[in-house]
Order: C-alpha cells, then sequence, then structure tokens
C-alpha cells in the first residue's frame, strides 16, 4: 500500500469515527448555549446505541433504529431537564447520575443483543461529482447517509445559532436569564427544549456508532465517549464548525492506531488517547492566558428561578 | 382622553416588617419628565419595581393608560408600554448591541434579517439621536453606551413609560448631559419619563415635575419651575434636626496611618497617587460619587488589591509589603458596605461570624484545633450581649439576622480586636434610624478614644456630623482634601464632579 | 388556575430531611421493583433477598464493607472539596494515580517488611492522588481555569495512563493485561471477616480525622469560611489561595487512599478497571450527605448496600448484573429530585382566572 492510500484510509475513517463524537457535541452545544451543563451524554449515548440495534435488530430497518434512539436519548434528557431545571438539583451531579442510569439500563436491556449481528448496513452513497475531487471526494463525500446528515446538522445549527431570533434567544438565555426573560423570552422552555435537542442528537450517536461504525452491541461501548464529546464542546468554543474540525481531529486519531500498529509502528496507543483530554485543558489554558474571549455562556450550571411572587 | 399615563394609588410595601412604601400616590403625565427624588434606601427603586412587576404592592393599585395594571410575570410590563432601565444593567454580555437591542422583539421574524433590523433599529436612533457601535459585543464597550443601548431597547418596543433608575452615577458630567437632553427628545414624542435621582442639579435640567421622597414617605410632588433649591433639599433630607455629635477636642500629632503617592491599577489607574495622613483620635471622611475608586483605595490599604506604586505607613512601621493577616495583626480593621458577603459570610453561623478576628489568638486555640466552647462563650458575652444584638441564636445563620443587627456583630467583632485603624465603606446604608444612630455614636466614641477612622459614605450629613478632615474622590484622584467645615456642600458638590480644590480658590479669590 | 408557589425555607430541619430522604429512596425502590417484576421476578422476594443476603448475611455484609471502603474514601475526598464550594469531579482519576503509586512502589523497590511496605505504599498512593489534584489546583488557583472541567478530563488521562503501564511494562509474564500479583507483605491485612481488609479501618480513622479536622481545627474553621464566602475571608486575613490549595491536596490524597485499598486490600494486581466508578459514586454520595463525613459513611454503606445485593440478585435470582447500577441511578434521580422539598416549602395557590 503506497502511504498515499494508508492516509486516505486513515482520513475517510476518521470521517466516519468523528461523526460518532459529532452528532452528541453539536447537540450539546446548544444544550450549553441555553445554560444547561448535562454531564450525561456517556449515559444517553450508551441507551441510544443499545435501543437503536435492538429496534434495528428485531425490525430490519436501520432508519428505525436510529429514530428510536434519538427518542429514546430525548426522553432521558427530559428526565435530567425536569430534575435540574424544574426541580432546581445540580446539573453536575444529575449528570453523573444519568450517566450511571444510562449505562446500567442499557446493559440490561442489550444483554440478548451481545454478539448478534445486523442482516444489512447503510449503503455507502457517494455524492456524484462531489466524490469525483481527488482526495477531499472519497474522504468526505463517499460515506452513508447518517454522515452527510451530521454536515447537514453542523450547518443547520449555526444558522439556528447565529441567524434566527430563537437563536440569538438561546445564545441570551445561557448569558443572563432574568434579562432574557424581560424581554419576553420563555427561559424555561427554551431551556427544555434545548436540553432534550442535545439529549436526542447523544442517543443518534449512540445509535451511529452500533448500526453504522462498529456495528454491534456490547456493554459500554461508548468507552468514554461521551467525556470526549463534554471536552470537545469545550475545545470548538461552542461553534458548531469547530466542532466539526475537532470531531475530525478525534476521529483520525482514532483511526490512525489500528492502521500504524498493522504496519508495524510501536505506538503507545493508551497515550495517544489520552491526547483529546490534554488537548482540551491546554486549550482552556491557553485561553486563560491569552485573555481571549471564550464563548463559555455565563450562566451554565446556574439553576434559574425567577423570583417569587404572589 | 385623559393625559394621565399613570396613576398609583396608596401604594404599601414592607420588606421583613420595614415600610420600604408608605401609602404613596404617584402620577405621570404624558409628554412629562418626571423627577423621582430622594437619598438612598428612600423607596424610589421600591415603588418603580412595584410599577413594573418586578414585585408586588401589600396592597393600593396602580392604573395605566386609565385601565387597571395586572402583571402576571416579569417582562409583562414591557409588553404593556412600561420599560424600565435598572441601574444594573441587563444586557447580554457575548450579543452585540443590535442583537442586544432586537433579542426578543416581537416584529421578528425567525430568519433575521440583520440588515432589515438595523433599518428598523434605526428609524428610532435617528429620531432620537442616539449613534452607537452597532455590531461591538456589549462587555467591550463603555457603560454610558450601553446605557444608551437599553434606553434605545426600551424605546424600540414602542413603550409609552420609561424609568430610568439613577443613570448618571456612573457616567461622566459630558455623557450626562447628553443623556438628559435624550430624555427631552423622548418626553417631546409624547412618552412619559420617570427620572429616578437623588442629584438636585440634574432634577433642575430637565424635569418638569419633581416627586420626593424620605424614608419610605412621599415628601411631596411640585412643578420644577414653582420650586427653590433651597426648599427642594430641605424636602429630600427633612428639617434639620441639628444632630449634635459630641466630637471632643483632640489633638494629637501621631500618625496612624500615612499613605504616600498610592496609585492602583495597570491601564487605567483606579486610584491615581493618592496620599492621606489620619492622626489618632481623628476620622478622615472620603466624599465622592460610587465608583470613583474608592473601593480600590480600600482594598489596597486591606492589602487585597495589589498596588502599582506608592508607600503605607501603619503606626510608624511600612506596611507596604505585607499580607492582608499581617495587617490586621497590626491593628487595622474593615466595616465594608457589603455585610452579608463581606462582612459576614451569610450562612455560616453567628459565633463563627463573631470570632473571624479572635480565634487566631493563642486563647482560643490548642495545637492548632479550637477552643469551640470558649469562642461560643466570647460570642455570647462580648459580642451579642456587649453590642445589645437581637438574634435567634448563635447557631443561625448570621443571614438571618437584620441589616442593623449584622452590622453590630461585625463593628462589635472588629472594635474587640483592638484595631487602631477603622475602614467603613458606607456603614450605615440601608439600615434604620436606631442603627445608624448606633454606628455613628459607636465610630465616634472610636474616635474619642484615640482610635482612627477612615469613613466611606456618601451620606453628607455623617460626613459633616463625624469627620475632623474631608476628602474628595474624583476618577481615582483626591480633588479636595480639606479640614470639615472649610468647604460647603456645594462647593463639595463640585469637587465631586471633578473640579480640583485650588481652581476653586482661585475663582473665589478672583470674585 | 392553578400555581404553585416556592418558598424558601429559613431553617434546616434536619429531621424533616431526613423524611424526605426516605421517601425518596421508597419511592426509588417501588421503580426498581417495577423493573425486577417485569424481568419476571417478584419484587417482594428480590427485596427480601436483598435485605437478607446483604444484612443478615455474613458474607453479604461483609461484601458492603468491602466496596463501601473506597467509596467513604472518594466521599470524604469530594465532600471536603465541597465544603470550600471546590468541585473534584476527579476522584476516579485520583484514586487510579494512587493505585498506580501504590503499585510502582511494589513494582521498583525490593519487598520491604509487612508495616514499612504497606507504610510506604500508603504514602505513595496519597502522594499519587495529590499529585494528580495538583495540577487542577494549579490551573485553578494560578490560571484560573474551572476545575470541574480539568478534573472531569483528567480522569480518563489518569485511566489510560493506567492502562498504558499494565499493558506495557507492567505487564504480567503471560503476557496479561495486569501486574503480578502482589507478595503478602503488600497486601492490607485481612481483619478475618471474609474480605473485609485494614482499608476500611483506614476509612474510619479517616472519616474521624477529617470530621475532627473541619469541625474543630483552625483550618477548617478557613475551610468552612472560605466556602461560604471567599471575600468575606479574604477580609478576615485568611490566605484562600492557600487554603484552595491546601483542600486540592488533602481530597487528592483522599482519593489517593482509596486506589491503594482496592490495589493492595482487594485486588492484589493493578488492572484495567480497578474502580466500578467509585469516583463519580462518591461525587453523589458527597453532594447527597451535604459534605458531612457521617453523612457520607452512611451514604456510602447504603450506596455499597444497593451494590452488593444487586450482585445478590443475579447469582440468587437470575436478574441481570446491570441491576445494581440501574437501581443506583434510580435512587439518585428520586433523592435529587427530592432536594428541592428540602429548601422550599411548596404552596399550592388556587386563583379564579378572569
Amino acid at each position: 500500500m503506497s502511504w498515499y492510500s494508508v492516509l486516505q484510509a486513515i482520513l475517510v475513517t476518521g470521517v466516519a469515527s468523528g461523526t460518532v463524537v459529532l452528532f452528541a457535541i453539536v447537540g450539546e452545544i446548544v444544550t450549553e448555549k441555553s445554560g444547561i451543563c448535562n454531564l450525561g451524554i456517556e449515559g444517553m449515548m450508551l441507551m441510544g446505541a443499545c435501543t437503536g440495534f435492538g429496534v434495528a435488530f428485531h425490525y430490519n430497518s436501520i432508519f428505525l433504529g436510529v429514530a428510536v434512539a434519538g427518542v429514546v436519548g430525548l426522553v432521558l434528557a427530559l428526565i435530567f431537564a425536569f430534575l435540574t431545571i424544574t426541580l432546581r438539583a445540580n446539573q453536575y451531579v444529575t449528570g453523573i447520575a444519568l450517566t450511571i442510569f444510562g449505562t446500567g439500563l442499557s446493559g440490561m436491556l442489550g444483554e440478548e443483543l451481545i454478539g448478534k449481528s445486523l442482516t444489512h448496513s447503510l449503503p455507502a452513497l457517494p455524492i456524484p461529482l462531489l466524490s469525483k475531487i481527488p482526495l477531499l471526494g472519497p474522504i468526505f463525500f463517499s460515506h452513508n447517509i447518517l454522515v452527510y446528515l451530521s454536515y447537514v446538522l453542523v450547518i443547520c445549527v449555526w444558522l439556528f445559532l447565529n441567524r434566527t431570533k430563537y437563536g440569538l434567544a438561546v445564545k441570551a438565555t445561557g448569558e443572563e436569564p432574568l434579562a432574557s426573560e424581560i424581554m419576553g423570552i420563555h427561559v424555561i422552555k427554551i431551556r427544555y427544549l434545548c436540553t432534550i435537542f442535545g439529549g436526542f442528537f447523544a442517543g443518534v450517536a449512540g445509535a451511529y456508532l452500533s448500526l453504522c461504525y462498529t456495528p454491534f452491541w456490547v456493554e459500554k461501548m461508548t468507552s468514554g465517549k461521551g467525556w470526549i464529546v463534554i471536552a470537545l464542546v469545550i475545545f470548538a468554543n461552542w461553534n458548531p464548525y469547530y466542532a466539526f474540525g475537532g470531531a475530525f481531529l478525534f476521529g483520525i486519531l482514532e483511526a490512525m492506531q489500528p492502521r500504524l500498529q498493522a504496519m508495524g509502528f510501536n505506538v503507545p496507543t493508551f497515550l495517544l488517547n489520552t491526547i483529546p483530554y490534554l488537548a482540551t485543558i491546554a486549550f482552556l489554558l491557553y485561553v486563560n492566558l491569552r485573555g481571549r474571549i471564550a464563548q463559555t455562556p455565563k450562566a451554565i450550571g446556574v439553576p434559574y428561578f425567577r423570583e417569587n411572587r404572589d | 382622553m385623559s393625559d394621565i399615563l399613570v396613576k398609583m394609588n396608596k401604594i404599601n410595601k414592607s420588606f421583613f416588617g420595614v415600610k420600604a412604601n408608605n401609602n404613596i400616590d404617584f402620577v405621570l403625565k404624558k409628554g412629562e419628565i418626571h423627577a423621582l427624588l430622594g437619598e438612598n434606601g428612600a423607596g424610589k427603586t421600591t415603588l418603580m419595581n412595584i410599577l413594573t412587576g418586578v414585585y408586588q404592592q401589600d396592597s393600593g393599585n396602580i392604573e395605566f393608560d386609565g385601565k387597571p395594571l395586572e402583571l402576571n410575570f416579569p417582562g409583562e410590563a414591557l409588553q404593556k408600554g412600561i420599560g424600565m432601565v435598572h441601574q444594573r444593567l441587563s444586557l447580554v454580555g457575548n450579543l452585540t448591541i443590535l442583537e442586544n437591542i432586537i433579542l426578543g422583539l416581537p416584529s421578528n421574524k425567525i430568519w433575521l434579517n440583520m440588515k432589515e433590523r438595523k433599518e428598523f433599529i434605526m428609524k428610532y436612533a435617528k429620531k432620537f439621536d442616539f449613534n452607537l457601535d452597532w455590531d461591538t459585543r456589549c462587555d467591550q464597550v463603555p457603560i454610558g453606551v450601553r446605557q444608551k443601548a437599553e434606553i434605545l431597547k426600551m424605546l424600540v418596543r414602542d413603550v409609552e413609560v420609561l424609568i430610568v433608575d439613577e443613570p448618571t452615577t456612573v457616567l461622566t458630567k459630558q455623557e450626562a448631559d447628553n443623556l438628559l437632553d435624550t430624555f427631552k427628545k423622548i418626553a417631546a414624542t409624547g412618552k412619559g419619563v420617570i427620572f429616578i435621582t437623588h442629584k438636585m442639579p440634574e432634577v433642575f435640567k430637565v424635569a418638569d415635575t419633581i416627586t420626593v421622597m424620605r424614608k419610605g414617605e412621599k415628601i411631596g410632588t411640585i412643578a420644577t419651575d414653582k420650586v427653590e433649591p433651597m426648599k427642594l433639599s430641605v424636602m429630600m433630607v427633612g428639617e434639620k434636626e441639628a444632630i449634635i455629635f459630641d466630637r471632643k477636642k483632640t489633638n494629637s500629632s501621631q500618625n496612624t496611618i500615612l499613605v504616600e503617592n498610592l496609585t492602583v491599577g495597570n491601564v487605567v489607574p483606579t486610584v491615581n497617587n493618592v496620599s492621606f495622613s489620619i492622626k489618632k483620635g481623628e476620622i478622615l471622611g472620603i466624599a465622592g460619587v460610587t465608583g470613583n475608586g474608592q473601593h480600590d483605595l480600600m482594598e489596597s490599604i486591606m492589602g487585597i488589591k495589589p498596588y502599582k506604586s506608592g508607600k503605607i505607613t501603619f503606626n510608624e512601621k511600612d506596611i507596604t509589603d505585607c499580607s492582608v493577616k499581617e495587617r490586621i495583626d497590626a491593628g487595622i480593621s474593615y466595616i465594608p458596605s457589603d455585610r452579608v458577603n463581606v462582612g459576614v459570610a451569610g450562612n455560616r453561623p453567628i459565633w463563627e461570624n463573631s470570632v473571624s478576628k479572635v480565634y487566631r489568638k493563642n486563647a482560643y486555640q490548642k495545637r492548632r484545633f479550637l477552643k469551640i466552647g470558649k469562642l461560643k462563650n466570647y460570642t455570647d458575652v462580648n459580642i451579642l450581649e456587649k453590642y445589645d444584638v437581637l438574634h435567634p441564636g448563635l447557631n443561625f445563620p448570621a443571614i438571618l439576622l437584620s441589616g442593623g443587627n449584622l452590622q453590630k456583630i461585625i463593628i462589635g467583632r472588629e472594635i474587640e480586636a483592638g484595631s487602631d485603624l477603622f475602614i467603613c465603606s458606607y456603614p450605615t446604608r440601608g439600615l434604620d434610624v436606631g442603627a445608624t444612630d448606633f454606628v455613628r455614636k459607636a465610630l465616634l466614641e472610636l474616635r474619642n478614644k484615640g482610635k482612627s477612622v477612615l469613613l466611606i459614605s456618601s451620606d453628607f450629613d455623617e460626613l459633616f456630623g463625624l469627620a475632623d478632615n474631608l476628602a474628595v474622590m474624583y476618577e481615582g484622584k483626591f480633588t479636595g482634601q480639606f479640614k470639615n467645615g472649610d468647604y460647603d456642600i456645594s462647593e463639595i458638590g463640585l469637587m465631586m464632579s471633578g473640579t480640583y480644590q485650588k481652581d476653586l480658590d482661585k475663582e473665589k479669590e478672583s470674585c | 388556575m392553578i400555581k404553585l408557589k416556592l418558598i424558601q425555607k429559613e431553617r434546616v430541619n434536619t429531621q424533616m430531611d431526613v423524611g424526605i430522604s426516605i421517601i425518596a429512596i421508597c419511592i426509588a425502590f417501588i421503580i426498581c421493583g417495577i423493573i425486577v417484576a417485569i424481568q419476571g421476578v417478584n419484587p417482594l422476594d428480590a427485596l427480601w433477598v436483598s435485605v437478607d443476603t446483604t444484612l443478615f448475611n455474613a458474607y453479604g455484609l461483609s461484601e458492603v464493607l468491602v466496596k463501601a471502603t473506597p467509596l467513604i474514601f472518594c466521599g470524604l475526598a469530594v465532600g471536603i472539596a465541597l465544603t470550600s464550594k471546590v468541585w473534584n469531579i476527579g476522584a476516579e482519576g485520583q484514586l487510579y494515580m494512587g493505585a498506580m503509586f501504590a503499585t510502582a512502589v511494589v513494582m521498583h523497590l525490593p519487598t520491604m517488611p509487612t508495616f514499612i511496605q504497606l507504610t510506604v505504599m500508603i504514602i505513595a498512593g496519597g502522594i499519587g492522588g495529590a499529585f494528580w489534584a495538583l495540577i487542577p489546583a494549579v490551573l485553578k488557583i494560578r490560571f484560573k481555569v474551572d476545575e470541574i472541567i480539568t478534573t472531569l478530563l483528567l480522569n480518563y488521562v489518569a485511566i489510560y495512563l493506567v492502562d498504558h503501564l499494565i499493558f506495557g511494562i507492567w505487564k504480567n509474564e503471560d503476557n496479561y493485561p495486569f501486574t503480578p500479583e502482589f507478595p503478602v507483605q503488600a497486601r492490607l491485612p485481612l481483619l478475618g471477616f471474609e474480605r473485609v481488609h485494614f482499608g476500611i479501618i483506614l476509612a474510619v480513622i479517616a472519616t474521624i480525622v477529617i470530621f475532627l479536622l473541619i469541625k474543630y481545627s483552625s483550618w477548617g474553621y478557613k475551610v468552612r469560611l472560605t466556602g461560604a464566602s471567599t471575600q468575606s475571608a479574604k477580609y478576615s486575613g485568611i490566605n484562600v489561595k492557600k487554603i484552595m490549595f491546601s483542600i486540592f491536596i488533602v481530597s487528592g490524597i483522599l482519593a489517593g487512599l482509596a486506589g491503594v485499598s482496592e490495589v493492595a486490600g482487594v485486588q492484589y494486581k493493578l488492572q484495567h478497571q480497578l474502580s466500578m466508578g467509585f469516583g463519580f459514586t462518591g461525587i453523589i454520595v458527597a453532594w447527597l450527605a451535604r459534605a458531612n463525613p457521617i453523612g457520607i459513611v452512611i451514604y456510602s454503606l447504603f450506596m455499597s448496600a444497593v451494590i452488593t445485593s444487586s450482585e445478590m440478585l443475579e447469582m440468587l435470582m437470575g436478574l441481570p448484573a446491570s441491576m445494581g447500577t440501574i437501581a443506583q441511578g434510580i435512587i439518585l434521580f428520586a433523592i435529587l429530585g427530592s432536594e428541592i422539598f428540602k429548601s422550599y416549602n411548596i404552596k399550592v395557590i388556587i386563583k379564579e382566572k378572569k
């Protein structure tokens, strides 16, 4: 194999692998922009992966699997939203509880699915013309439809946040909830919607993992990807486009290891795995040192309640 | 249709048993600039918060445009046409000025066409003569600009009533004049403007009608052209019940503290080359509009804020490089204006907060462990009883105490620590008459005992009554330093807005 | 129109709070019971089996103590940080580092007599945990980087570091990804009650020490004041940065000890998945106990009982292995959701709609 084809193969797998986290990152960006930090991504992804695989296995429909996974993620996020927004429970603790719950429930529901395989898979759909571009074509435009969907999601979320009145309201809610409410914005409603949006795509991310990327189900198969998502949201500075970049880099990192090993290089796999975490910490440090304005929503993690009045 | 826009009848509101508004009537007409004048704590902001639905009145009713006004959620007042610009501005920092102004605007389409939105806003901006950096993030523009953005935000919502709370305290004179002109333009379009302030000159400049409030009561409403400034100031502060402070003569020549050329802040100095000294048995009062560097001055003397240059000598010892703890041990005490968060840790028990100065002494520790019983006993005897604090029990959180009782604990704690210098920041702000009296007497007693006090206050009764010497602070500098009584209130007012003492003297001579 | 109004309670009513928590746990049990019933097992039987095997059965009871040991350490680690409003989400990583440092003593130093060997390992483990907590401490205190994220992310770095070692230079002679078994000198002595080891005694000592330090020492007073109001602490002459720093270090040491106790008291080797999320459960334990050391012990025992009984249910009644994790999650949700009733009175207002 020439170095060129190895490079291309790594980058192609990088996109496919990055898509897993990309869905969840973009969802979490919206959630966090509204001032809610949901640390339960790992749990929602696992539930998505498990239920998505189960449905696809029993009903022979990958799309149905993905849809159900999204809804399952959404329902879990709804529980989270109810606890943290309505009942004002601490977001970090509730997020961790959600991860524990999701890990357990997916383990139970998925018990009978271990070792099963799907009868069909999503076909690759090379996009006409675009896929013919050298290097870029195979890397970005010869994947299955879910990968394209993630591209669309990135663009849509960016447009939503930066070009619509609702996006404006979301950003204001995450920053100054009281001021926003005075301007006629329904803070509680927005936070609920943004949280379940994030949950839906965490579920989809899980389904993409178990239905397309691996494709099989095994307990705790996300192996920490949910936490990578939290890191990459920060690394992307809450910008969906940067999120695409971050996810792609993470994907390449993942794709590189087996290839290099196969070629006889002695790669310290586990040390490479620490890179996304360390890079995020380094990024945080850099932002603080340079005094650059990070887009961290100011009200994140803080429960909002308007003054109690009669 | 009548030209009455807002009518508030017999409004009552109490907070924890303290009357903030007592039977207040208030009427606003169309096209009127109505000044709501009164000292801090007079109940002006409370009344307006009731009008905008932030608080619910205990009794009384409100009519707006001839109809009874009932508000159910924040923001409803704005929808109905009553907008208020609060002292603490409510702009969203990470959005641009334009985005902030259009936020939540009912005429927004789902897809925002920023060009069209800008044009829409510009219509209003032109009408009222606003010119702002539309595409700059709000947290990167000066406060004056933000204030204007906030006012424009109300105007594009076609409010009929615009309430502005103390807008000029944070502005330069030029900015303030500019803003007052804007009010005139707004009123000229038939809207009503309510302008909350404690500054008389501004009132005479723009207001058509003045309502004066004092300690929760309405003193009266008068047309501006029918009132003398003197009479108005009497309405505002009340008949002077000549407060006689027992100020014994003390003449010590010994400095407790000597501050030389103190400068704080790197890029823009917040304290700029300030020098002063306080002798034993002396109170130095610092007058000035809040936010002119008083806070940083105190913090740097306490050692919390690092300073760029300067020298501080305390009891003949150079403490320039000392830590907070070393300064406390040397004998500096601080009585902050934010009692609940800075003066004490509100959520901790009363006893823990009462001993935060003495717990370090050997008598209360054994091998780094605290003698809790002894500390509680100390709290009981030396603080709570001695200073006559009304309290639910010393294990309850300090936040449950009333402002006056909390201040008694803080002052008691500092006095018992045996310090030589007491830095007090607005020590009577928000206290009732009895507590205020207690605080002032305590400070005076300290002075008479030969201690030194640095008193920061905006209450002239307090400054004139207590201080031996006064200094006026403006934009980090002392514009004047003199013996109490050498200059009258109007001259001090000029110094507070940037006129130097020496220029004032020259003018006097030339007259 | 019916409106709910929340009125903040002025005073904490401990009896009421305990009552609310018990009701929440009961609700959680009912939900768990429904899940158990769906699995085709009579929930009452399951409940009886769980109680019987964890409380009235020597092995079950011993397992509760074994699993509670690292939980108490981690709960204390997170709890002491919470006392001064520092969020240490990184107890899991500090646990791994503690285990790693203790293992390094076994792997790279000559075997010493039991007492010295264990003392050195415990010190090394404490240093390991403290070292891992030092990074977020410096980042927070010196560079103002939020500790919630940094401690969270460092967890995984620590786990991968351990993996790197056990799949690399520390793998055992048969090429399995774990270290060779520790020599007898490097094992915490058993207490003669099934698998219960000396770690539980260390945990109890740690609890008492932390309790005394927080409640009665001058340092503890400073920590509480700093946590309640940094500003107030500063003006009282407390060096807030120093206090914060010491908090991170103590927190790291405690979590590191959890690692030592696991590796030298239970597993006798360093292996992948050394901890079953004790660091994370510790966060929840500390939060639920409101950072009170005694409460941490009680909640740790409770959580440990839930985990142990689910293992018993798996063995005896064929329930899925994940039932314990699910039950944990549900109990947590229920208690978290009930917190609001502890700090607010809820008043129902019925208003005529006009």
